[in-house]
C-alpha cells in the first residue's frame, strides 16, 4: 500500500513536470476546444430572437460547462499507445514491474494539472465577459457534476486505451478513435443542448456512452433537466465494459506485439 | 513546372506510405459520411426549430457547410500533415536538408505530406457543395464565382496555417496551433451572420474565417457584388504573401538558433 | 550445480512480413490484396548460460541476435521452443522476474527526453521499490563509476550521445538486476566513451555478481568483456565456445613476417606455408597454426634472418569470414 500510494505520486509529479515543459501547446490546445463558445453565440442570437424554450444566459452558462466538461476529459492514450508501439518504446514499459497503462493515466492526470490553472484563467475571462450567467449551482449539483466528469473521463480514457490496443495489430489505429470522437462530438451535447435533439434520437442515444459525456455534467452544473443516476450509473457501466474490453486486448495484443523497431 | 513534377512524386510517395494503412483508409470514409451527417444534423437543429442561421435559407446555408467541410478536407489532407512536420524537423534539425535543396523551402515544407484518409473528406465535401449550389440555384456564372471564392479561400485557410506554424521555429512545441486552426474553421460553418456581434468582428478581422466560407457562398449567391470576389481574392493574396515573408523572416532566426 | 541463468531449447520465432513492390501499381495491388512472407528470424536455437557468465552474441544485421534478446526478456512470444529464465517463463513478465533483469538497447533510450535524468530515476526508484536513501546511494555510486554526477539535473535532450548511454546504463542497472541483457550498448560512441561503457559493466559485475549476454558490432566490446561467444547467423547457432576457440576453429593460421639478409626466393619458402609475399628482403608467408613453433624454429635455423615477427590475423576479419561462409 505505502508503495502503491509511492508510486502513483511519483509518477503522477514526474509527469506534472514533464507536463509544464508543453504548457504552451496546451494553452492552444485549450484554445482549440473554444468552439463551445461559438455554438453558445449562435444559440443566443436564436434565444434574442424568442425562437428557443431557453433563455439567453442559460446557454452561456451550459455551453461554458460544456467547455469545462470537455475540458476534463480530453483524453490521448491511444495516441501514446500506438507512438510506444510504433517506435518500439513499449518494450521498455514491458521491462517494468508495472502495468503501461498505469504510466498513461499518470500522463494524464499529471497534464491535468497543468490544464486546470489554464481552465481558471479562461473561467475567469468568461466570468468578466458574462457576469450574469454564473450562477452557483449547488453542493449537490456541483459534487454529481465533478463526479459524472470524473466517471467520463474515465470511459473517455479506458475506450481511448482500448483503441491504443488495437494498434498491437493493426498499422495505425488513430482513424478507429476519430470514429469514437466524431460521435462524441455531435451526441454529447456540444452543438447543442441535448434536450433540443429530436425525441427519437435522444432516446437512441441513452442507451450509448455519448451523452452522458458532456452533457450530463454540464446540465448539471448549469441547471438545465438531468437524469443524474441513470446517467452516473450508465457511465459506471460503460466504465467496466471498456476496462474488461482492455484487460482482455492487453493480453491478447502481448502475443500479438513484435516489438518492432526495438 | 518543375514544382507540379516534385508534388507529383511527393504525393505519390506519401500515397504508397499511407497506403500501408489500409483499415485506416476504409475507416476514413465511414468518419466522413458520419461527421458530415454530424454536421448537418447541427444545422438542422436551428431549422427544425423554426430558426434560420443569420437569414440564410437552408439550402444556402449548407452551402457555407460545403465550403467549411472542403476547407476541412485540405486541412485533414494536406495541411494537418505538413505543417505538424513544421516543428518535428526544427526539433530534430531536419529542415537543415530541405533548405540544402534548391527547391522553395515553403513550398517544400508546405507540400511534402499527403494523406490519403483526407480523400473521403474531399468528396463529401464535393457532394455537399454540389448538393446546396444546385438547389439554391446557381447560374454558371454562380458556380464560376463560387469556384474563384472557393480557390481563394483555400489560399488563404493555407497562408493562415503556414503563418501559424511559423512560429515553431520560435517556439518549438507548437504544433497544436494546427488543431487550433482546424476548430476555428469548424467554426466557419455557419455563416458569420448567425453569430452576435462581438464573434462576427472577431470572424472577419482577427482569424478570418468570414472570407474562407461566409464570403465565398455569399459571392457566389449574388448576395454580394462581384467587387467583392476581388476583395476575397485579394485578402487571400495579401495573407499569401504576408506568410512568405514570415517564413523568410523566421529562417533568420533558425539559422542562428540551431547549434 | 546451480540451475542456469539462461536455458534456451529449441527456440524459434517466424515473422509475418507484408511484401510490396515498388511504384504506384505496386502500391495498388499491395492495397487491395497483400501478400505476406513468413520470415524465420530464430530457427531452433539451444543454448545456456549459467550464472556470472558474460556472454558476446556475435551476427550480421538481421541474424536474430535482437529477437533472442526480446524472447529473452519476455517482450516477445516464442513461436515455439523452450524458455527459462532465472526460473521463470520471461513472457509471462512476473514481477520477481523483471526486478532481477534488464535489456539495455544502444539505439533506444527510456529516458524522458525533456527532464531531467533525476526524473527518471525518481520513476524508476518508485517502479522498482528502491527506498529514497537508497537510491540516493546508487545514484551517487553509479555516478560516480560513469563520471556523470554533474550532468544528472540536465533536461536528456542537453546531453552528449555519450552522456545519454551512460545515463541509460545507469536508469537501467537502477535496481539492481542479476542478469543484464546488452543489445549494442556501445552503438555510435567514441573510443573513450566504448572504454569507459566496459569499465562500468565489469565493475558492476564484479560488485553484483550479475550475468551479461551482450550483443555488439565493436568486437573490442566482446574482446574485453565476454568469456564466451555465441555466432547466430540467418538464425540458426552457427558456434557457441570461447573466443579462442572461435579463432582457432575459422582461422587456424598466423602471418609470419621475415626481414632477411638476402632475398630469397618463394620456392624456397613454399614448403613452410602460403606464401604470399617473397623475392626481396621481405617475405610474408601464412602458416597453419599447430605447425608454428616448428616452422619458426627451422626458419631462423636455416635463412639468415633478420627480424621475425607473427600476427594473429584481426578478429574483425575471422568473423567476416565466418559469416561469409555462413557454416561452420
Amino acid at each position: 500500500m505505502r508503495w502503491l500510494l509511492r508510486k502513483a505520486w511519483t509518477l503522477v509529479a514526474v509527469y506534472f513536470a514533464y507536463m509544464l515543459e508543453y504548457r504552451g501547446e496546451i494553452f492552444f490546445w485549450m484554445l482549440s476546444g473554444i468552439t463551445p463558445f461559438f455554438f453558445m453565440s449562435a444559440w443566443t442570437v436564436a434565444a434574442g430572437r424568442g425562437l428557443t424554450v431557453y433563455g439567453a444566459d442559460d446557454y452561456a452558462r451550459y455551453f461554458f460547462a460544456v467547455f469545462v466538461a470537455r475540458q476534463l476529459g480530453i483524453v490521448w492514450v491511444h495516441w501514446n499507445m500506438s507512438e510506444d508501439v510504433r517506435s518500439g518504446k513499449l518494450s521498455f514499459r514491458l521491462l517494468q514491474p508495472l502495468d503501461p497503462a498505469w504510466r498513461y493515466l499518470a500522463d494524464h492526470v499529471g497534464e491535468r494539472g497543468v490544464r486546470l490553472p489554464l481552465l481558471a484563467l479562461v473561467g475567469l475571462v468568461f466570468a468578466w465577459l458574462y457576469p450574469q450567467a454564473l450562477v452557483w449551482p449547488g453542493p449537490g449539483r456541483l459534487a454529481l457534476g465533478l463526479l459524472a466528469a470524473a466517471l467520463a473521463f474515465g470511459v473517455n480514457f479506458s475506450a481511448s486505451y482500448v483503441v491504443g490496443l488495437l494498434s498491437l495489430w493493426l498499422e495505425d489505429a488513430t482513424e478507429i478513435y476519430n470514429l469514437w470522437y466524431v460521435a462524441v462530438l455531435f451526441f454529447s451535447g456540444m452543438l447543442a443542448p441535448l434536450s433540443l435533439y429530436p425525441e427519437p434520437v435522444q432516446r437512441a442515444l441513452v442507451w450509448t456512452p455519448f451523452p452522458h459525456l458532456v452533457y450530463l455534467p454540464a446540465a448539471l452544473w448549469s441547471g438545465l433537466e438531468a437524469d443524474a443516476a441513470r446517467g452516473l450509473l450508465s457511465l459506471l457501466a460503460w466504465n467496466l465494459f471498456f476496462f474488461a474490453l482492455g484487460r482482455l486486448l492487453w493480453r491478447l495484443g502481448r502475443r500479438h506485439y513484435s516489438a518492432m523497431g526495438a | 513546372m518543375r514544382y507540379l513534377k516534385l508534388l507529383a512524386i511527393f504525393w505519390q510517395t506519401s500515397l504508397a506510405a499511407r497506403m500501408e494503412y489500409r483499415t485506416a483508409f476504409l475507416l476514413a470514409f465511414l468518419e466522413a459520411a458520419l461527421e458530415a451527417a454530424g454536421k448537418l444534423f447541427g444545422v438542422y437543429l436551428f431549422y427544425s426549430n423554426g430558426f434560420d442561421l443569420g437569414g440564410w435559407r437552408w439550402q444556402e446555408a449548407l452551402l457555407v457547410l460545403g465550403l467549411a467541410s472542403l476547407l476541412d478536407a485540405f486541412f485533414i489532407g494536406v495541411f494537418n500533415p505538413n505543417l505538424r512536420r513544421i516543428s518535428e524537423m526544427v526539433q530534430d534539425g531536419t529542415l537543415d536538408f530541405v533548405l540544402l535543396k534548391p527547391v522553395s523551402s515553403q513550398f517544400w515544407m508546405s507540400s511534402q505530406q499527403f494523406a490519403a484518409v483526407g480523400l473521403p473528406f474531399l468528396l463529401v465535401s464535393l457532394g455537399l457543395i454540389g448538393y446546396a449550389g444546385g438547389a439554391a440555384g446557381l447560374d454558371a456564372a454562380g458556380w464560376l464565382r463560387l469556384g474563384l471564392g472557393a480557390a481563394a479561400a483555400l489560399l488563404l485557410a493555407y497562408a493562415v496555417a503556414f503563418l501559424f506554424a511559423t512560429t515553431s521555429i520560435w517556439f518549438v512545441k507548437i504544433f497544436n496551433v494546427v488543431y487550433f486552426l482546424n476548430s476555428i474553421v469548424w467554426t466557419g460553418q455557419y455563416p458569420v451572420q448567425a453569430y452576435s456581434r462581438p464573434f462576427r468582428l472577431f470572424m472577419t478581422f482577427v482569424l478570418p474565417v468570414y472570407f474562407m466560407t461566409t464570403a465565398p457562398a455569399e459571392v457566389a449567391l449574388g448576395r454580394l457584388s462581384a467587387g467583392w470576389l476581388l476583395a476575397v481574392i485579394a485578402v487571400s493574396l495579401g495573407v499569401l504573401a504576408l506568410s512568405r515573408a514570415f517564413w523568410r523572416f523566421a529562417l533568420r532566426y533558425y539559422a542562428s538558433a540551431s547549434s | 550445480m546451480e540451475a542456469p541463468a539462461v536455458l534456451a531449447e529449441e527456440l524459434s520465432k517466424v515473422f509475418l512480413v507484408a511484401a510490396k513492390e515498388p511504384g504506384l501499381m505496386g502500391t495498388l495491388r499491395h492495397f487491395v490484396r497483400r501478400r505476406y512472407r513468413r520470415i524465420k528470424a530464430v530457427n531452433n536455437v539451444s543454448f545456456e548460460i549459467t550464472p556470472g557468465e558474460i556472454v558476446g552474441f556475435l551476427g550480421p544485421n538481421g541474424a536474430g541476435k535482437t529477437t533472442t534478446l526480446k524472447m529473452l526478456t519476455g517482450l516477445i512470444y516464442p513461436t515455439s521452443g523452450e524458455l527459462e529464465v532465472l526460473g521463470h517463463v520471461p513472457y509471462r513478465r512476473p514481477a520477481a522476474f523483471l526486478k532481477q533483469i534488464t535489456l539495455v538497447m544502444g539505439n533506444k533510450q527510456q529516458l524522458i527526453w525533456d527532464l531531467p535524468v533525476l526524473d527518471s530515476l525518481r520513476i524508476n526508484a518508485a517502479v522498482y521499490e528502491i527506498e529514497p536513501a537508497e537510491a540516493r546511494r546508487r545514484t551517487r555510486e553509479f555516478a560516480e563509476l560513469l563520471e556523470i554526477e554533474d550532468i544528472l539535473t540536465q533536461p536528456v535532450r542537453k546531453l552528449s550521445l555519450g552522456q545519454r548511454m551512460k545515463a541509460e546504463l545507469l536508469a537501467s542497472l537502477f535496481h539492481l538486476p542479476r542478469l543484464l541483457f546488452l543489445d549494442e550498448p556501445t552503438l555510435g560512441l567514441d573510443v573513450n566513451a566504448q572504454i569507459a561503457v566496459r569499465r562500468f559493466l565489469r565493475d558492476y559485475r564484479e560488485r553484483y555478481g550479475a550475468t551479461l549476454l551482450l550483443t555488439s558490432h565493436y568486437m573490442a566490446d566482446i574482446e574485453a568483456l565476454a568469456g564466451r561467444v555465441l555466432v547466430i547467423h540467418r538464425g540458426s547457432l552457427l558456434y557457441d565456445g570461447d573466443l579462442e576457440g572461435l579463432v582457432e576453429r575459422f582461422a587456424p593460421y598466423r602471418e609470419v613476417r621475415l626481414q632477411l639478409e638476402r632475398p630469397l626466393a618463394a620456392a624456397e619458402l613454399a614448403g613452410y606455408g602460403e606464401v604470399e609475399e617473397a623475392g626481396g628482403l621481405r617475405a610474408r608467408l601464412l602458416v597453419e597454426r599447430r605447425r608454428l613453433t616448428a616452422v619458426v624454429a627451422e626458419l631462423l635455423a636455416r635463412f639468415a634472418v633478420r627480424d621475425l615477427s607473427v600476427t594473429e590475423p584481426p578478429l574483425e576479419e575471422v568473423i567476416a569470414r565466418v559469416f561469409s561462409e555462413g557454416r561452420v
